[in-house]
């Protein structure tokens, strides 16, 4: 697991000014050369495969010390290859897009995973509640104690639910903060998003608890920066085909 | 318009596009090939869409909803095949393919209610699968031309294979992103490594293993055919094969 922050990102930030002197610095060019040869690329895509294969086959479970050290690995690699098409004055808008958009997404989804932090709260019908189930399933206290006022549920004629609507509230400091949750739409406030994870309700929806999960995800719009950059240069290779290579 | 009707819509698009995948095989008529083959996939969407009014909701929900997709995608990647890049036998085997999907899909429907469960009720879900189904048809094609090399080895199928990889792959990605997005705003993560979501980015990974040695010129012919079959397996054990899987039980993302 790495190091949460500000080690985290001193990591990633000697890594990337590393992969800028290897390739900056003439002495390092012949480890720079290999780094940035195709061989290299193909091995490293070759581990990731073999990693993800175990993963996928469940012969270990996925491994957080593997995956860092391949994340790294990765962002040594991409960064080296960005600081080598620029150094050389060479230019692909794909190129960059592509690049620049994994490091962040390696980045923040690997390496910034030590500062995300996930609890998840069972509440029951008007009960105020701040216990909750960190991601280590041990108990902590969570800093405002939630409510569930209500819990609306509504069923397909074959009884099969079509939505869930539960509204909470957010004790701040004794000032009540309302927020509806459902599940694809959920909420947030201050640095907290909170998702509607599961629901129990009788039959005459009279009585009903639901579990709230609560994440606080620091590193979130490095992630979303990083999904558009690579949007873009997939629609670019959607548009262009492989004419655009370089 | 009801279930009952694919069959008959489903006959004419195949009538059109085997007429298509004739007149193709004869340099000079292209241009009738070409519009027998856009009238099969009119006539065919035209059921896709009048299908999704009366269910009112996306067709995309079980198995057999995605083969109809795959089928429909799959005579749209072979028409662009041939008329962009002239491959002119391209039509016989899409048209092939999509008829085999056909059959299995009126052999077993699948067909539910109009019923969508909340999880799936996401202004994400149809660009999602879309591009997934999309995505799958083009790699299907250099699955084709992947059979063909090794048969019987030409290096310009290859660069075919090529033109069509890469459209496939930036569907693929485009549909994995967005999948992403939606994980996010449902479950508050972008990426959870349920097998779904591994084995998709397997067949992403071997993928690019295509890519990157194409481009460095690292394999060779019967190489990178392989290489793209193999790309070929994972991405059916990342649409319906993970449903066998012992260790994808529990996924969230199985079909039904």
């Amino acid at each position: 697991m790495p190091p949460p922050f500000p080690f985290n990102a001193a990591i990633v930030i000697s890594i990337l000014y590393g992969a800028y002197l290897i390739n900056a610095l003439p002495p390092f060019s012949p480890f720079a050369n290999r780094i940035n040869s195709p061989k290299f690329l193909l091995a490293l895509i070759a581990l990731i495969l073999i990693d993800l294969l175990l993963i996928a086959f469940n012969f270990s479970i996925v491994n957080p010390l593997i995956t860092t050290i391949l994340s790294l690995i990765l962002i040594f690699y991409l960064s080296s290859s960005i600081a080598n098409h620029l150094l050389s004055k060479k230019k692909s808008p794909r190129f960059l897009l592509f690049h620049v958009g994994l490091i962040l997404i390696v980045v923040s989804l690997f390496i910034g995973n030590s500062d995300r932090k996930q609890y998840s709260i069972t509440l029951y019908q008007n009960i105020s509640q701040n216990v909750a189930l960190d991601s280590h399933s041990q108990y902590v206290s969570f800093p405002f104690p939630l409510t569930l006022n209500e819990l609306t549920l509504k069923k397909y004629p074959s009884d099969q639910p079509k939505q869930i609507v539960a509204s909470i509230l957010i004790d701040d400091n004794h000032r009540l903060h309302a927020k509806t949750l459902e599940v694809n739409a959920p909420c947030s406030y201050q640095k907290y998003e909170f998702y509607l994870k599961d629901y129990t309700v009788n039959s005459s929806q009279s009585n009903y608890s639901a579990v709230i999960q609560i994440v606080d995800e620091p590193w979130k719009w490095i992630t979303k920066i990083g999904i558009c950059l690579l949007l873009a240069g997939a629609i670019l290779l959607f548009f262009k085909g492989n004419g655009g290579v370089k | 318009m009801n279930w009952d009707y694919f069959i008959y819509l489903a006959s004419i698009s195949v009538c059109c596009w085997i007429t298509a995948s004739i007149l193709a095989l004869f340099p000079k008529k292209k241009k009738l090939s070409t519009l027998f083959s856009l009238a099969g996939c009119i006539v065919y969407s035209t059921f896709i869409i009048l299908y999704w009014i009366h269910i009112e909701r996306p067709p995309l929900k079980t198995m057999g909803e995605t083969r109809l997709w795959y089928s429909f995608f799959l005579s749209i990647a072979g028409l662009l095949t041939y008329y962009v890049w002239n491959y002119r036998s391209i039509l016989s085997f899409t048209t092939l393919m999509s008829v085999v999907f056909i059959i299995i899909t009126i052999l077993k429907p699948e067909i539910q209610s109009k019923e969508l469960m909340p999880a799936l009720q996401s202004k994400w879900f149809i660009p999602h699968v879309t591009m997934f189904m999309f995505s799958y048809s083009f790699l299907g094609i250099s699955f084709l031309l992947s059979l063909i090399i090794l048969i019987k080895p030409q290096q310009n199928l290859l660069q075919l294979c090529d033109n069509v990889v890469y459209i496939g792959i930036a569907a693929f990605i485009i549909g994995l992103l967005l999948g992403s997005l939606w994980a996010k705003e449902a479950w508050g993560q972008f990426w959870s490594w349920d097998p779904k979501e591994t084995w998709a980015l397997i067949t992403l990974t071997i993928y690019l293993l295509y890519v990157n040695g194409r481009k460095q010129n690292i394999f060779s012919l019967s190489i990178n055919a392989i290489v793209l079959i193999m790309g070929f397996i994972a991405l059916q054990i990342c649409w319906w094969g993970i449903k066998y899987l012992p260790s994808a039980q529990n996924s969230i993302h199985l079909y039904n």
